[in-house]
């Protein structure tokens, strides 16, 4: 039956050559060699892969999603977030809050080699914060720091230095802030201003090769851009014994099919870009299930309305859309990763409050608030509601193509009408981000840092409106919310903070500039022999104290491989990656 | 009678025949007698145990889409779509590339506008400018070129030179130019260029874009033609150019059109179904073939059948069509 092995030999390759993936039994995963056995064990590469690409690796310049991911193993900061979140010393031993909040001095670890040899020291650290709030830095997040004393001053150019951080002596750091600031230290967490080397200097510079003080350092030669990158082991790391792993490899552009088939085969450690049906069928699959987990939620997403635009310029419209979601047949788009929303701050955000009431649908409030905006709607005979179209505006091929046409549905039942317009992303930017733009959009935040205040303060508070490049694009203002959250920012007690932001949440929830959909949550899962990892809240694939515990007969690539897989089929090579 | 009798030998024309009259079978009749609504979600019977989208059901012929609606019902929404698009894209198109082939082959040799070297090389530096610089010197220059032809600077400008512009050189040159763009790429460029995108914008970019190859067939046919014993009588006995084209040039190159236009239907419903696959194609909800094979790669190996049934209808209409027309090239060629 020659024909027929040919014929299925055709089927994989039509399927391989458009990037699809056939279904097929999943392989059972690749078995640790010693599983009982907790002690960690040093050496061997691990195998990460992404459908992106990254453009450079730079703490003052984070401009790819996938580049945290990389920074986190090369430079570290002098502090970071531990396994739910909070900051914890890292470069630095410890810190003292002086001047009631005005003042953080960082006492450094001494003897920290950085990737060259050379040590770290206080004026590596003032160095390298100039050089990331420095304009001529391309630093996306500089604004995060505007507190720190001369911030202002340097971002003008009216000074070279930043006043407010000063080298107190070799292995001490003072940060002087211009009002007390709760998001300081949160903030710091990033890799935004981790110390760099000397060879970094003192202004940024995008041919500079990438050099910190990480677990883990980047040798000439080592980035194939587009294509692969290597990390390997810094032996000078100033935990002693640490990494266990003798490098790490990231592929790029890899499409999710392949992706999956290389992880099946061992020649991948760790997956993340699943396509939706087959992220199903590995938390189904019984001997995957406990292989796998979900990151912390810290994504939200929305339908934001514009309030200086009728008709959302009348609350009750508002409160009527936000009733009207029904926000478990949103869910229903990507059951794998999508859970019903209700609040601005998702559950796993350090300072989230789970218990507070949010958002829920309820069609009968919702046709009831239509009433109260005096639009009432008869969804028996179709009579009523708002009679004009409402310009939705969405980018080509999201997410958001799917919702709005589940929110479309719904706000038909209230008698509202979307009129969606699809756009390219570039253009979906200009026009949500303009003032008097769009009547509504779709809209989503993701954690920069875990702290309410990640979440209200560029979303809802008046400072960020902006008549060109607005990230409030509900143009959202109410000033007793602009004057809880500032207090909160002020706010140093940890239980009077979260009562601020708990009113606060209450107020956006109520008056539903956004009505909140959904929590994006990313799965991870990962092969039986990679020990030592579990998801970070902050930090996604931080792999850099991981360990395998691979046999030899199961090194990369080389793992048993039934016929169900493409490779299979094709009649690749055993083994072939 | 002999066409008809080879078209019924027509192994390619009968196939072909029976796939286009299946697709407008089911365009015309597939939302009458599909049992849901195309744009209605159905979470009570559409979602399977598992919480993906039901297979093919008793209820959902064909199952049901990432949003849970169904699929059949879309799809023939999509095929109406499709066909209207592709019919009258190609009649824009076969009209256009006809009008533009008559004109160039019955003009091809005939004397045209002697235009001097200073007009070109001015209209040119115009383009550039306006391209490069901005729109006030293009116009200057443009201005330049206009005042360059009138009489009397005309006549000196002549020593520098000219060129001859008859219809044929110019229509067909641009028939080059816009032949050595790829062709995606200038629907997509031209589809980008609208704000939104509707059937008439998608007819419009596929309208605009699909005469050129026509033009150059038909040119060829009616530079044979025009010397023909009947076009030169009829010359000869005063008929005005336009009678002559419509009376005696276009009935006879009426097969060779037909065969192109048949197979054009099929490129349109290809071309409209790849601008959808990238997203430059109609809004949401509309359903569109190309938009739902895109949504249906995703899904393949929980929900193949979203992959499979837009890609079959896309290869039996092209199929039907290309058949249809190679059926008729035979029959009319022989």
């Amino acid at each position: 039956m020659r024909w027929t092995r040919d014929a299925a030999r055709a089927v994989a390759i039509a399927c391989a050559a458009v990037g699809l993936g056939c279904a097929g039994e999943l392989e059972p995963p690749v078995p640790a060699a010693h599983p009982d056995d907790p002690t960690p064990r040093r050496g061997g590469v691990l195998h990460l892969a992404s459908f992106a690409d990254m453009r450079v690796i730079d703490p003052a310049n984070i401009a790819d999603g996938l580049v945290p991911r990389v920074n986190q193993a090369i430079f570290a900061g002098l502090v970071d977030y531990d396994g739910s979140g909070r900051v914890v010393p890292d470069l630095a031993e410890r810190w003292e809050v002086l001047d009631g909040g005005r003042r953080y001095r960082f006492f450094l670890r001494a003897g920290v080699r950085f990737h060259d040899g050379e040590e770290l020291t206080a004026d590596d650290v003032v160095r390298s914060m100039e050089r990331a709030l420095h304009p001529s830095a391309p630093n996306p997040y500089a604004s995060f720091y505007e507190s720190i004393v001369g911030f202002a001053e340097i971002q003008d150019k009216k000074s070279e230095a930043l006043a407010g951080v000063t080298a107190e002596g070799k292995y001490v750091v003072d940060v002087r802030l211009k009002d007390v600031d709760a998001t300081f230290l949160p903030a710091l967490g990033l890799q935004v201003l981790r110390p760099v080397c000397k060879s970094a200097g003192r202004r940024y510079s995008d041919t500079w090769q990438p050099c910190g003080a990480g677990p883990f350092k980047l040798l000439p030669g080592g980035w194939d851009k587009g294509r692969q990158i290597t990390l390997v082991r810094h032996d000078g790391y100033f935990r002693p014994g640490l990494p266990y792993l003798d490098a790490i490899s990231w592929s790029f552009l890899v499409n999710t099919a392949t992706q999956r088939f290389k992880f099946e085969t061992g020649a991948l450690d760790l997956l993340q870009d699943f396509r939706q049906a087959e992220l199903l069928r590995f938390q189904r699959d019984p001997r995957w299930k406990p292989l796998g987990e979900y990151e912390a939620e810290r994504q939200v997403g929305a339908e934001s309305m514009n309030t200086e635009l009728a008709p959302f310029d009348n609350v009750e419209i508002r409160r009527a859309v936000a009733a009207a979601i029904d926000r478990d047949h949103i869910r229903l788009i990507r059951p794998g990763n999508l859970r019903a929303a209700g609040l601005p701050i998702p559950p796993a955000v350090l300072g989230a409050n789970p218990s507070l009431p949010g958002q829920r649908y309820d069609l009968g409030a919702a046709l009831e608030h239509m009433k109260k905006a005096g639009y009432p709607y008869d969804p028996a005979t179709g009579r009523g509601g708002y009679p004009h179209p409402i310009r939705y505006v969405i980018y080509r091929q999201g997410l958001s193509e799917y919702t709005v046409q589940l929110l479309a549905q719904d706000l038909a039942k209230i008698g509202l009408r979307l009129d969606v317009q699809v756009v390219n992303y570039p253009s979906y930017l200009a026009i949500t981000h303009r003032r008097g733009k769009a009547q509504m959009t779709s809209a989503g935040w993701q954690q920069d840092y875990p702290d309410p205040s990640d979440f209200l303060d560029p979303l809802f508070h008046s400072r960020a409106i902006n008549d060109e490049d607005s990230n409030n694009v509900a143009f959202y203002k109410n000033p007793r919310l602009d004057a809880l959250l500032d207090r909160a920012r002020r706010e140093l007690d940890p239980p009077t903070r979260q009562r601020l932001y708990d009113e606060a949440q209450g107020i956006v929830v109520d008056e539903a500039p956004w009505a909140f959909t959904h929590y994006y949550r990313w799965y991870d899962a990962h092969q039986a022999y990679v020990r030592g990892y579990k998801p970070h809240p902050v930090w996604t694939h931080n792999v850099s104290f991981s360990w395998l515990d691979r046999g030899p007969s199961a090194q990369a690539g080389l793992a048993p491989r039934g016929p169900s897989t493409v490779l299979g089929l094709l009649g690749g090579r055993r083994g072939a990656p | 009678m002999a066409v008809t009798r080879r078209l019924k030998r027509s192994v390619s024309f009968r196939v072909g025949l029976v796939l286009v009259a299946l697709l407008v079978a089911f365009a015309v009749l597939g939302p009458v007698v599909a049992p849901r609504d195309p744009f209605t979600s159905d979470f009570a019977r559409a979602v399977s145990p598992d919480e993906m989208p039901v297979g093919p059901t008793r209820d959902f012929w064909l199952g049901a889409d990432l949003i849970y609606r169904d699929q059949f019902a879309r799809l023939a929404l999509g095929a109406r779509y499709s066909l209207v698009i592709g019919v009258v894209a190609t009649l824009l198109a076969t009209s256009l590339g006809a009008l533009v082939g008559v004109v160039a082959g019955y003009y091809e040799g005939a004397r045209g506008v002697r235009v001097g070297r200073a007009t070109v090389v001015a209209l040119a530096a115009a383009f550039v400018a306006w391209i490069y610089v901005g729109n006030a010197p293009a116009i200057a220059l443009a201005a330049v070129a206009i005042a360059s032809t009138l009489p009397p600077i005309a006549k000196r400008a002549e020593r520098l030179g000219g060129v001859e512009l008859d219809a044929d050189g110019v229509l067909m040159r641009a028939v080059d130019v816009l032949l050595a763009f790829p062709f995606l790429l200038l629907v997509m460029a031209i589809g980008a260029a609208f704000e939104r995108t509707s059937p008439a914008t998608i007819l419009f970019v596929l309208g605009v874009t699909g005469w050129l190859g026509t033009a150059r067939v038909v040119r060829a046919k009616v530079m044979q033609i025009r010397h023909l014993e009947f076009v030169t009588a009829a010359r000869s006995l005063g008929q005005s150019t336009p009678r002559i084209l419509l009376r005696h040039v276009l009935p006879n190159i009426s097969g060779p059109l037909v065969v192109i236009a048949t197979v054009s239907v099929a490129q349109m419903i290809l071309a409209e179904s790849v601008l959808s696959y990238l997203g430059a194609g109609m809004e949401p909800p509309t359903p569109t073939w190309g938009h739902m094979l895109f949504e249906g790669q995703d899904a393949y190996t929980g929900a193949p059948w979203l992959l499979w049934a837009p890609a079959a209808l896309i290869l039996a209409s092209v199929l039907g069509f290309n058949l249809l027309g190679e059926g008729l090239r035979d029959a009319l060629d022989a």
